[in-house]
């Protein structure tokens, strides 16, 4: 007994002094972010995003030509263009950056940028690929020619966004089927290690062509469950927490070693009515039920004061200046009386769908909105649906859809284009506000077509008017993304279009 | 005489008086309960039990109290709904496979023992993935997958006396099959019969209250002791009153059907231990 004791005793001893070791050296911390995210990445391959978390990853390893300053999202910035010119309505020659490899070694030249752009417009059915381009002809090497279909206000904005990323041609040849879990591309980070559920490992691009990263590795962890983030956040095991619960903020922020940072996102969370149904076709109908929800209480109640409550429209203000709130208030008497003049005086029953763990306290919106409605004798049923499903059963072509209102969310460009193209237009498969007026797309296209900034955002100013007005929409708030930040990361920032800004952040 | 020996047994009759309690109050649910259990107050949000409000509010702002009352009346009629379809049809195949054996016997038991073979968990989800989630969903998920169970107890209680003289007299008396099934058989059967009611009563509450845990049974804004569990899980640092109350609930339930079902059992026949 008294050996097998003393054996026992060199070994704990021996696994003592180990487990010191394991822990990093202090003074030289590991340069390693690790980010709890709320869904898993679906793919890299810039045309088939899933979501914009899909993007987020995206904008680790692809570049695009330009990007949009996120003080000022109305500029462009040069990323892999270093300078532009425009030739008429519809053209313009881009210089790209030289000395720019991918990081399989093929150079980045203008055949790289044919291929990628001109694999974005043919591979997308509908009008997501915000940018309008018809061809794009190889003038040299280091020389594009961009032509699009017609005059567009919004060709910047779409060049920006990670569906135009630059793509290695010779990868996607190579890898064929399997390309969209082996990205190449001229980014600060590459893809390390996929494990679909558990975790996405980037590490840094040595051979990056400005200034590398401070990091040398990057990890997204999905982690669905709020609560189970927050923990591992709170434990450390992860570093930066986005979507932090709101409520948990205060706790946070009492806490010396863990920190908040709100970014506003141009992401709004509204409530589509679908115009055409039986139930929902009379606008009184619709006004009531704007009338009976009481936004400001669910921003202060729901959102916990955090995000700030939809008062002018569709789009926030960072988009579209405005000077005073959209839509109608909160007055559930009237509410009552425009349902009895409608022929509701008895009540009447509405479907409300909306996809699970998607938006922040998307499900608590619905319950809320459930409980105000019934109190003007509208009783709504809810439907929690899986995310994929969700968006399976609700992107269709049909006049005759399925559902009545859902809770959805749209990530908005700072060009309200695309927005009105994709959310209101006849031939599109997410009109789900069943919205078919051919004098407001027109509107659309003259909008993009104008030059006058002004000009132009009055136009989409009554638009937006116009589609809260009618009640194709009920906007609720606006979004902000909190993020938890551990004090030992330095320099981390959130774009407001949800991606990260992190050329800069170190751990200390 | 049955019921003095029940009562002899300290944990039946706790048992008993617990589902009697709870009987009472979905009863008279209407007139116990303080307030709307349905009527949301926001400011109100996640509050801690006070006078006003013994047991404290929900997420929504929603007395507790007044949720556990009417969700009495739910659970009672989810388990005593989801217990009858269970019984119901193992009773019947039970009988029918002892009874007449051979090729039907075979069709029953493997017809049966597909119905065995989806876990109630994922059979709960293939219904949710066809017809949508709800609460009667969830009741029939669970009670089907229930049905294998009591199919084989009350098959094998019935072949205990399928052969016995008496039945063989009946037949040769001239009494046709229904009669011998229903007036011999069902009868012999009936103690095994109560007491898988109690058992099921208690797995079909625990079950479907699982399920609406999941999001995949009661829909808001029905006060299911489950569904409250689903909603206050958020908040267990800072309000873990909405999460404990009604889960003591659920347990208290949940253990008296099935101390009731153990009781019974011992009372009825030993001979099942």
């Amino acid at each position: 007994m008294k050996k097998d004791f003393k054996i026992f005793c060199i070994v704990f001893v021996f696994l003592l002094l180990i487990s010191f070791n394991i822990y990093a050296d202090d003074a030289n911390p590991e340069q390693i972010l690790k980010v709890g995210i709320g869904t898993d990445i679906g793919t890299f391959d810039v045309i088939k995003f899933t979501s914009s978390n899909d993007m987020k990853a995206a904008s680790l390893v692809f570049e695009t030509l330009i990007t949009l300053d996120p003080n000022d999202l109305g500029m462009p910035v040069p990323l892999l263009a270093t300078s532009w010119k425009q030739i008429n309505e519809i053209t313009w020659i881009f210089n790209l950056r030289k000395g720019v490899k991918f990081i399989d070694g093929t150079p980045f030249n203008a055949a790289a940028v044919k291929f990628s752009l001109e694999r974005a417009i043919t591979a997308l059915k509908s009008s997501r690929f915000q940018g309008m381009i018809k061809v794009v002809n190889i003038i040299n090497d280091y020389q594009v020619e961009i032509k699009l279909k017609e005059p567009s206000s919004s060709f910047f904005t779409g060049l920006s966004r990670q569906t135009a990323s630059i793509i290695s041609p010779t990868a996607v040849k190579k890898y064929g089927e399997d390309w969209f879990k082996n990205p190449v591309g001229t980014g600060m980070f590459k893809l390390e290690e996929w494990i679909p559920g558990r975790y996405v490992a980037f590490t840094r691009n040595e051979d990056y062509w400005g200034t590398p990263a401070k990091l040398e590795k990057v990890v997204f962890y999905p982690i669905v469950n709020e609560d189970t983030r927050l923990m591992s956040f709170k434990s450390g095991e992860i570093n930066v927490c986005e979507d932090l619960p709101a409520y948990e903020v205060p706790n946070i922020e009492a806490d010396p070693n863990l920190n908040i940072q709100i970014q506003p996102q141009l992401r709004t969370i509204f409530l589509t009515l679908n115009t055409l149904c039986d139930t929902l076709k009379d606008i009184r109908v619709r006004k009531a039920i704007a009338l009976a929800i009481d936004k400001e209480g669910i921003f202060k109640y729901v959102m916990e004061g955090i995000a700030p409550e939809a008062k002018y429209g569709l789009f926030p203000p960072q988009i579209l200046t405005k000077d005073e709130p959209i839509g109608y208030g909160y007055d559930p008497e009237l509410a009552k009386k425009l349902l009895a003049e409608a022929g509701y005086a008895d009540g009447l029953e509405l479907e409300l769908w909306v996809p699970e763990g998607r938006y922040a306290k998307g499900v608590e919106i619905c319950k809320v909105v459930q409980g105000q409605l019934s109190k003007v004798g509208i009783k709504v049923n809810i439907s929690i649906m899986e995310s994929g499903s969700f968006w399976e059963l609700t992107s269709n072509y049909d006049i005759d859809k399925k559902f009545q209102m859902l809770l959805i969310g749209w990530l908005l460009p700072p060009d309200p284009f695309p927005v009105f193209l994709v959310l209101f237009n006849s031939d599109s498969n997410v009109n789900f506000s069943n919205y078919r007026f051919p004098g407001f797309e027109a509107r659309n296209i003259l909008a993009s077509r104008t030059a006058d900034k002004d000009e132009r955002d009055q136009i989409y100013l009554d638009m937006d008017k116009e589609v809260v007005e009618y009640v194709a929409i009920i906007p609720i708030y606006y979004g902000a993304m909190i993020y938890g930040v551990n004090a030992e990361v330095q320099e981390f920032a959130g774009h407001p279009m949800d991606y990260l800004l992190i050329a800069d952040t170190w751990i200390k | 005489m049955f019921w003095k020996r029940l009562f002899r047994s300290k944990s039946s009759l706790f048992a008993i008086v617990i589902l009697l309690i709870i009987l009472f109050v979905a009863i008279f649910a209407p007139f116990l309960s303080p307030y709307d259990p349905t009527e949301q107050s926001l400011e109100f949000r996640r509050e801690l039990p006070t006078k006003e409000h013994p047991f404290g509010r929900d997420p929504f702002g929603r007395d507790i109290l007044s949720r556990i009352i009417y969700g009495t009346r739910v659970t009672f009629v989810v388990g005593i709904m989801g217990a009858l379809i269970s019984i119901f049809f193992g009773v019947i195949f039970g009988i029918f496979a002892a009874y007449y054996g051979g090729r039907l016997s075979s069709i029953i038991m493997r017809l049966v023992d597909v119905l065995l073979a989806f876990p109630y968990f994922i059979f709960a989800i293939l219904l949710v993935a066809i017809f949508g989630p709800g609460l009667w969903k969830a009741i029939m998920a669970i009670a089907i997958s229930e049905i294998p169970k009591v199919t084989r107890i009350i098959r094998g209680a019935t072949l205990n006396i399928v052969n016995s003289e008496y039945i063989e007299s009946a037949r040769a008396i001239g009494a046709n099959n229904f009669r011998i099934i229903f007036n011999h058989l069902l009868i012999n059967v009936s103690s095994v019969i109560i007491v898988y009611f109690s058992l099921e009563l208690s797995h079909v509450i625990l079950g479907v209250a699982a399920l609406s845990f999941l999001g995949l049974g009661a829909q808001p804004p029905l006060p299911e002791w489950g569904l409250m569990l689903n909603e206050a899980k958020g908040y267990l640092m800072i309000a873990p009153h909405m999460s404990i109350i009604p889960g003591v609930f659920i347990v208290l339930l949940v253990l008296s059907a099935n101390i009731l079902g153990d009781g019974l059992r011992d009372v009825l026949d030993p001979k099942l231990k």
